[in-house]
């Protein structure tokens, strides 16, 4: 698609991403992990077993996620971040209905 | 209501978690209010549609499939899926699903040419069993037949297989396989004594060079293309290099990019072997210790009709299998005619691509892989050009180690495992035993615990032969499963539709959907698809994978292993069984064959107790057994010890399948190399087991030219196959709004010189004419295809426009696999 | 509980029942029942259906699925050298083009390592992308979404 396309409107709609990752981390540094992770907003831990966490992100574009999973591959204690999952859509798609704490 | 943004969410947390294995959480986490109404169950399946076998996770909710995305853990994929994969959800879901059995009938009764009315599942087996009778008693064992597929799971191809051999006494059994890799399966046997390939997958992560010889992988085999694709981009000393007769997607990454003259490919390898030959480049202590030549035999005919003229003016047509030994220098001496000039000139291929392919295979520091599948199986001398690369691989010692590995391509997701290892082809029993050695038979019939000599001895018809058959009225009681035949089979307008409407004849098709096969049928059987039943499928690297029942058919559908073993409850053996057998043996008279065949003691040997309570499993729940179990574990007896070891059942249902031979619970890679495979015994380097002198067999053979080319009447080759969006013949993928929305026709892709030379442009109406038949089509000039001029492609998927009523009927006169790549046609204008 | 209250409602007001449950009819076979197409038909090939080219985003079935493209892509060049989707649609482009971004998972390799490229293996973007056509499929599909399955009664699986 050419840039100057002229069905598109000039600024993108607002959208809302989300996106889930796998970190497999040592066990032991689980707390540390979790410390850090929480201290990086947009994010959420919901599940640990066995030196595999389920963590996701969410934010106006790709580039937050795409932080934030740098950021957590980075931290001391883990392994890897995989993104397993990873949805976009116009906040407009979304009924109105309650705005959670992590949306914008 | 269910905040949405929570439930997306909760789908999030779901695929990490069942990506890392991870148990969720008991307790909904406080983001996740939409509790019980969100949750979904994900299972793993693999794949419905191609032989690569990728797996998938499956997302149920009230009985029905929601999602579908690629499995991270499997190794196959590892996270990935085609567009057909990604769109698996919604195969099940076309609304003209059959739930019904549909009868014939006239005044009430069947009707050969009577309409399709509902029947209940009794009155269809009453009337079926009726027919089958009918025949047995009129004409005998020789006059039944069925017909399956290399997508009938494990279980269901195995019951089949005792059905027809041990019930009624026949081998005319055949899959529909045998349209799609017979070639290769022939070749396998005849050069390494055993089926199937001595490597796997994790070759394209160690070859330097990747050859595909007439293979599309870009669209045929996308997931293993993002593999080569992967090593290819990633490492810049690798090459790939493509033939065809046609350009395609796989050109987009071609090193060595390679157009050929249809046939000539059997040139273009003896060239190869000549070319390591001259060159010095030879592995001499391989082929000293691991091989044997033979001179191979020629002029063997074309697999048509016997009193087609090809047929009868070849001199060997009704001894093709022959072959004599010959010396290593005889086969040099062979070889040495196809030289680089005389070769370049046939294959109407530059010097230099030749050259450098065969360097591809001649330089003993590149790694090479070589791929294929239907451009080599679907070929007069298919069984040929399978041997001829093994030559060339023999030749110089690369094969059985990572990355060294010709490579036999499946289209079908069980086209190994069912219709090659269970044996339901015409002349196969399990684990690579054949029908006409009588202590195979002998040892089948004590695993199946029967009389001995009860199984036949005769090859029974192939695919070509039952429409023949059909037509000419031997075979009369015909069965199809889980494959559509009449789109699929060549020459159909001729040889096929006469047979499934001729009268004497009684047709069952039993099928999800009503296609163009269940329509010409005299009953259908609504059949239960995919996750509607517990299942198992081998891919085309020796890897075996099951899956549980998620969702329950619709209305009355049922599996074909239900239907196969229901039916066989209308029979005892005094109705289908010689008076000698049951005289010698008393104890089996007057048996029902259900419990002869099922209730033997072996597949009845596991209670419905051991099934997983988290799934349903219909069959089992009717029969009072775990039948899948119980069928699995009596055929892996065959195998287990013999170099096929398959892992115990319940293993299957925890991994993301295994590659067999599984010996003390590991799979084996890469087969007959010392250290890599634990039947090779120690300090043999290597050895070809499957041969008895542990030797594999090269080939020499001649270019032959194929059954018919272009000539001033008909002036193009026909080429036919498939399409990235569609699956063979589109019945479930043309169900697929958006899969029929971005491929909604089979066009014919021709060269736009060609099209203006008959006052043709894209768009325009055509009949695609043989001297068979024809079918109307539209003209595409600037398609993803792109014939050389001569040359012409069209797809197979569209039951609206049926290619196949212009394709012939040849096939390789060993493995009775048809060309549908070379014939002779004409484009004319509507 | 709540999905008897909804039976119920959707019973009372017939407009709210999605159409598609309605296609389905009682699940009877209408008779004689006669297939959609036979081998005998020849059908005159109709035109060459022409693409969707609204660039309008087309809603998922569900979130894993690869969106399909609303636009043209004949004669993209995707080869070797030259990749013409991610012109546009590759990060640093979609400032200036404003085409959605590829997904982040395409810069997962197959060892699950996240790439500051897109991952080798995600480089043929039409294995899983396709354009559509204005094509009408001759069978409709009645897969329904989770989203549907959650707000509406469910037919429990029995398509009949």
């Amino acid at each position: 698609m050419p840039p100057d396309a002229p069905d598109r409107p000039a600024e993108a709609p607002a959208e809302w991403h989300i996106a889930s990752i796998l970190v497999h981390l040592r066990p032991e540094r689980s707390p540390d992990v979790r410390a850090a992770i929480a201290a990086l907003g947009d994010v959420e831990v919901h599940t640990e077993e066995r030196g595999r966490m389920v963590v996701t992100v969410e934010g106006p574009h790709e580039g937050r996620i795409a932080d934030r999973m740098t950021a957590i591959h980075l931290m001391n204690g883990v392994m890897s971040a995989v993104m397993v999952f990873h949805h976009a859509e116009p906040v407009a798609a979304q009924s109105a209905e309650e705005v959670g704490p992590t949306r914008r | 209501m269910l905040d949405r943004r929570d439930f997306i969410k909760a789908q999030a947390v779901a695929a990490a978690a069942t990506a890392g294995g991870i148990s969720l959480p008991a307790v909904a986490q406080p983001s996740m209010v939409a509790g019980e109404d969100a949750q979904l169950t994900w299972s793993k399946a693999p794949c419905r549609f191609c032989g690569t076998g990728c797996s998938v996770m499956v997302a149920t909710k009230d009985n029905r499939v929601v999602a579908t995305h690629g499995d991270m853990q499997a190794e196959v994929n590892r996270g990935l899926n085609c567009v057909k994969g990604y769109f698996l959800s919604k195969i099940m879901y076309g609304q003209d699903r059959l739930t019904q059995p549909l009868l014939r009938m006239r005044d009430g009764k069947y009707h050969k040419d009577g309409e399709f009315r509902p029947v209940s599942w009794d009155e269809a087996f009453d009337e079926m069993a009726r027919q089958w009778k009918r025949v047995l008693k009129e004409k005998g064992p020789d006059a039944v037949g069925m017909f399956g597929s290399g997508q009938w799971t494990i279980w269901e191809g195995y019951a089949a297989s005792k059905l027809m051999r041990a019930g009624f006494r026949t081998n005319n059994l055949d899959p529909n396989a045998r349209h799609c890799m017979a070639s290769a399966a022939v070749a396998f046997i005849r050069t390494f004594g055993m089926d199937e390939p001595m490597g796997c997958y994790d070759d394209f992560e160690h070859a330097d060079a990747f050859v595909l010889w007439g293979s599309n992988m870009a669209e045929m085999h996308p997931i293993l293309w993002t593999r080569i694709t992967d090593r290819r981009l990633a490492h810049n000393h690798v090459k790939v290099a493509v033939l065809s007769t046609f350009e395609h997607r796989s050109f987009e990454l071609a090193d060595v990019p390679m157009i050929f003259e249809p046939g000539t490919d059997l040139a273009i390898l003896n060239y190869i072997a000549n070319h390591i030959i001259q060159t010095g480049r030879v592995d001499k202590a391989f082929i000293e210790k691991h091989c044997s030549f033979r001179l191979g035999q020629k002029d063997i005919g074309y697999g048509l009709r016997p009193e087609s003229v090809l047929e009868v003016r070849a001199a060997n047509a009704k001894d093709p299998t022959d072959s004599k030994p010959m010396s290593f220098d005889e086969f040099a001496a062979f070889v040495s005619e196809y030289t680089l000039e005389k070769v370049a000139e046939l294959s109407k291929v530059p010097k230099e691509r030749l050259l450098a392919l065969a360097e591809m295979y001649a330089d003993p520091k590149i790694k090479v892989m070589s791929l294929w599948t239907m451009g080599f199986n679907q070929h007069v001398r298919g069984v040929w050009v399978n041997h001829m690369v093994y030559n060339i691989h023999l030749l110089t010692g690369k094969i059985s180690e990572p990355g060294n590995s010709p490579f036999s391509l499946t289209g079908q997701p069980s086209a190994c495992g069912t219709a090659r290892e269970v044996g339901t082809f015409a002349h196969r029993l399990p684990a690579d035993m054949q029908v006409t050695n009588p202590t195979h038979r002998s040892h089948v019939e004590e695993g199946w615990k029967i009389p001995k000599g009860l199984l036949p001895g005769k090859i029974g018809y192939h695919a070509v032969l039952q429409d023949r058959m059909l037509k000419d009225g031997k075979l009369n009681a015909y069965w199809i499963m889980v494959n559509n035949n009449l789109q699929a089979a060549p020459n159909s307008d001729q040889e096929t539709y006469p047979g499934y409407r001729n009268p004497e004849n009684f047709i069952v098709v039993s099928d999800a959907y009503p296609t163009v096969t269940a329509a010409a049928a005299d009953l259908i059987l609504p059949a239960a698809m995919w996750v509607e039943k517990e299942g198992a499928y081998g891919n085309a690297e020796r890897r075996t994978h099951f899956w549980h029942q998620l969702v329950n058919a619709p209305g009355e559908a049922r599996s074909d292993l239900w239907q196969l073993m229901e039916f066989s409850k209308r029979f005892t053996t005094d109705e289908v069984w010689p008076k000698e057998i049951l005289d010698a043996n008393p104890d089996f008279r007057g048996k029902n064959l259900f419990d002869v065949l099922f209730r033997n003691g072996n597949v009845d040997r596991f209670p419905v107790s051991e099934l997983d309570p988290a799934y349903e499993n219909r069959e089992s729940k009717e029969f009072g057994f775990y039948v899948q179990k119980g069928l699995f574990e009596e055929y892996a007896a065959f195998g287990r010890g013999h170099g096929h070891d398959l892992a115990p059942f319940d293993t299957y249902h925890e991994v993301r399948g295994l590659r067999w031979p599984v010996v003390e619970g590991k799979e084996t890679k890469w087969r007959y190399r010392e250290g890599l495979d634990p039947y090779v015994p120690k300090g043999e380097g290597v050895r070809f087991y499957g041969n008895p002198d542990g030797k594999a067999n090269l080939f020499a053979f001649p270019y032959e030219p194929p059954a018919e080319s272009p000539d001033k009447d008909f002036d193009l080759w026909l080429v036919t196959g498939r399409v990235l969006e569609h699956w063979h013949s589109g019945s479930m993928t043309m169900r697929v709004p958006e899969l029929y929305k971005a491929m909604p026709m089979a066009l014919v892709y021709m060269h736009p010189d060609d099209a203006q030379a008959r006052g043709l442009r894209r768009g325009s109406e055509v009949k695609v004419m043989s001297r068979r038949g024809e079918m109307r089509t539209r003209v595409e000039t600037r398609g993803r295809n792109r014939p050389p001029r001569g040359v012409v492609f069209v797809p197979w998927f569209d039951s609206a426009r049926l290619i196949n009523k212009c394709t012939l009927d040849a096939t390789d006169p060993i493995s009775k696999q048809t060309d549908f790549k070379k014939c002779a046609v004409k484009i004319v204008a509507v | 509980m709540r999905r008897h209250l909804m039976l119920a409602l959707a019973a009372a007001l017939p407009c709210l029942v999605p159409a598609l449950l309605a296609a389905q009819g009682t699940g009877q076979v209408k008779e004689p029942f006669r297939p959609p197409i036979q081998f005998t038909d020849e059908d005159p090939a109709p035109p060459i259906p022409a693409d969707v080219t609204d660039d309008r985003r087309v809603a998922r079935n569900y979130p894993e699925q690869p969106p399909v493209i609303p636009h043209n892509i004949r004669d993209y060049q995707i080869s070797l050298n030259n990749n013409q989707c991610l012109n546009c649609h590759s990060r640093q482009f979609t400032g200036a083009t404003q085409a959605p971004m590829i997904s982040i998972t395409h810069y997962v390799d197959r060892e699950g390592q996240t790439l500051g490229a897109v991952a080798p293996r995600r480089y043929f973007c039409t294995q899983c992308h396709v354009p559509q056509t204005v094509a009408q499929p001759i069978v409709p599909n009645t897969f329904r979404d989770m989203d549907s399955l959650i707000s509406r009664p469910s037919d429990g699986g029995d398509r009949r």
